[in-house]
């Protein structure tokens, strides 16, 4: 479960290029649900994401993550946190080109000292998961849109987190590789994860994996988010 | 002024350092007066984000801190050539007032410093900041030393004139003389090597015991701390002889030249290795049973103990070698 009490977030504070992009947020995030965060561009979906995925802090309150409180903790407890609770997907893949898929996957996961063989057996079963086994050893600027967007599914969980976190999924997805994403999210959903997705596209927050769709406007969360 | 390289280094560095110092203390303060870890206030974030900042700036400048202090030496010892009278590093430091006290000044702050990093680094490995307040209080106590011996180091390089005549160290610390170095040259031989040796036996057994069973700790640190002065005194009144040959030469800085294999620099590290190990031991001692702490002190005791260990070790082994390997026999002194 994470809990976020009163989170401002201010970019470039006292400069003339002040800009709050959250404004006193309070929301509970219940565990294993699918919540999706509804709103337009710039209306904060992608720092308040950022701010629960502990990858930003905010301006002021506080995160709490299974009743923790983790925004106060100092960075290399943070790492830590990040590694172990929450899996990022990424709107533009970022995928590290030049390595292949399987290394892309196996990365996240080299800081932990797990070994290396265990690991890559790890990444290759993720892989097959996915359906793509046979691009394992390819270089991921040779994968199309939907492979590349596997491999990045594949990476968020090759640590095995708690919580996923996916920012505008779909955004560079046609119809059905967007929804061959969200059966792979309904999927991991039933597997006991909390699935978070930051989306403005009417096939994410109206699909059937969502469990409650909360609503940002200008940094702020409209009503306090309806459950589907 | 004497513009030697080392000279314009230990100047610029001192004057960084006691400007990063300023600036972390002013922060240190507001730490001190507005830390509360309850809050999700933009101050309280805000102090939070700067404490990394603060910590990390404070790392390089005890950093430096320590270092410099064998870059004094260094120079001290370097620039006797230009000072008629001056024989080492002594002469040196006696061209005007302001030597001896910057040199005290800066061991002094490197024993500090070496404190406030042994706490900083304990806090950092906790998740709830549990030593903020003391070791941002220990840093306002280390500031006005830190100033004062800034100022004490330009004053003293400032006013370096070639024409003084200085005192070699024969006189400086000659039995014969009044003051502190004279002292501590005239305290008698065999009690000082019953203090050296029986305090280097407490804090090795202790170490050792400590590491082999885990108790001893406290006897380590504070025994490990009281070898620090124990063993300067011991330096000028008795080890000194032994690298000299001369029962009358108890100067502590003609052991940085090259007739004597620039083995000061090796004691100098060892003693000041070995009572910031110490210090630091005992700094911790009162912190084992914070929550946060408590598997965290024991490991950084541990290491402590270890190098206090190491450069105690190093530093006895060097003065039973010269003791034992000289055929400089002192009995009748």
């Amino acid at each position: 479960m994470v809990e976020l009490k009163h989170i401002t977030k201010i970019f470039n504070r006292n400069r003339p290029d002040e800009f709050t992009a959250l404004e006193d947020v309070s929301l509970l995030v219940e565990a294993r649900k699918a919540t999706v965060f509804k709103g337009p561009s710039g209306s904060g979906k992608t720092t308040l994401l950022s701010i629960i995925g502990a990858m930003a802090k905010p301006t002021s309150g506080r995160v709490f993550l299974d009743g923790r409180e983790i925004t106060s903790l100092p960075e290399r407890f943070l790492t830590e946190v990040r590694r172990r609770t929450f899996g990022f997907i990424f709107q533009q893949f970022h995928l590290i080109r030049g390595i292949s898929a399987l290394e892309n996957v196996m990365l996240p996961a080299y800081t932990t000292g797990e070994k290396h063989a265990a690991l890559r057996d790890r990444a290759l079963r993720l892989l097959d998961l996915f359906g793509l086994a046979a691009k394992a050893r390819s270089r991921v600027e040779w994968l199309s849109g939907g492979e590349a967007q596997r491999v990045t599914i594949a990476r968020a969980l090759v640590n095995d987190p708690a919580v996923v976190i996916a920012d505008e999924p779909t955004a560079h997805l046609d119809t059905k590789l967007s929804k061959d994403f969200l059966g792979i999210m309904a999927q991991l959903n039933a597997e006991g994860k909390t699935i978070l997705i930051a989306s403005h596209d009417p096939l994410v927050y109206e699909s059937a994996l969502v469990d409650r769709v909360v609503e940002m406007r200008d940094g702020r969360l409209r009503g306090s988010g309806r459950a589907v | 002024m004497i513009l030697h390289p080392a000279v314009i280094a230990l100047l610029t560095g001192s004057l960084l350092v006691a400007l990063m110092v300023l600036y972390a203390a002013f922060w240190g303060y507001k730490i001190i007066d507005g830390w509360d870890l309850q809050s999700g206030s933009e101050r309280q974030l805000a102090l939070e984000k700067k404490t990394y900042l603060v910590s990390t700036l404070m790392a390089y400048a005890f950093g430096f801190q320590i270092l410099s202090f064998f870059l004094l030496v260094y120079v001290a010892d370097d620039l006797h050539r230009l000072f008629v009278g001056a024989m080492c590093a002594a002469g040196t430091l006696n061209v005007n007032e302001y030597g001896y006290p910057a040199v005290v000044l800066k061991v002094l702050n490197c024993l500090l410093g070496g404190v406030w990093l042994i706490l900083n680094h304990a806090d950092n490995r906790a998740s709830d900041y549990p030593l903020i307040r003391k070791k941002y209080s220990l840093l306002l106590v280390i500031v006005p030393f830190l100033l004062l011996e800034t100022e004490q180091l330009w004053s003293y390089f400032l006013n370096l004139k070639a024409n003084v005549i200085t005192s070699c160290c024969g006189s400086l610390f000659s039995t014969e003389e009044e003051g502190v170095a004279a002292g501590l040259a005239a305290l008698p031989v065999v009690p000082m090597q019953a203090a050296f040796f029986g305090i280097m036996a407490v804090t090795l057994a202790s170490g050792v015991w400590f590491l082999l069973k885990g108790k001893g700790g406290k006897l380590f640190a504070v025994a490990g701390t009281l070898a620090f002065p124990v063993s300067v005194a011991a330096l000028i009144a008795f080890i000194s002889l032994y690298f000299y040959e001369l029962p009358t030469h108890h100067c502590p800085f003609c052991i940085l030249q090259r007739e004597y294999h620039y083995v000061g620099y090796l004691i100098y590290t060892t003693l000041l290795g070995g009572g910031i190990a110490g210090a630091g031991a005992w700094a911790l001692m009162s912190f084992r049973s914070v929550p946060s702490l408590k598997t965290v002190v024991p490991r950084i005791q541990a290491r402590l103990v270890r190098a206090g260990l190491v450069f105690y070790a190093v530093l006895t082994a060097v003065v039973i070698f010269r003791m034992g390997f000289s055929d400089f026999v002192l009995t009748g002194y």
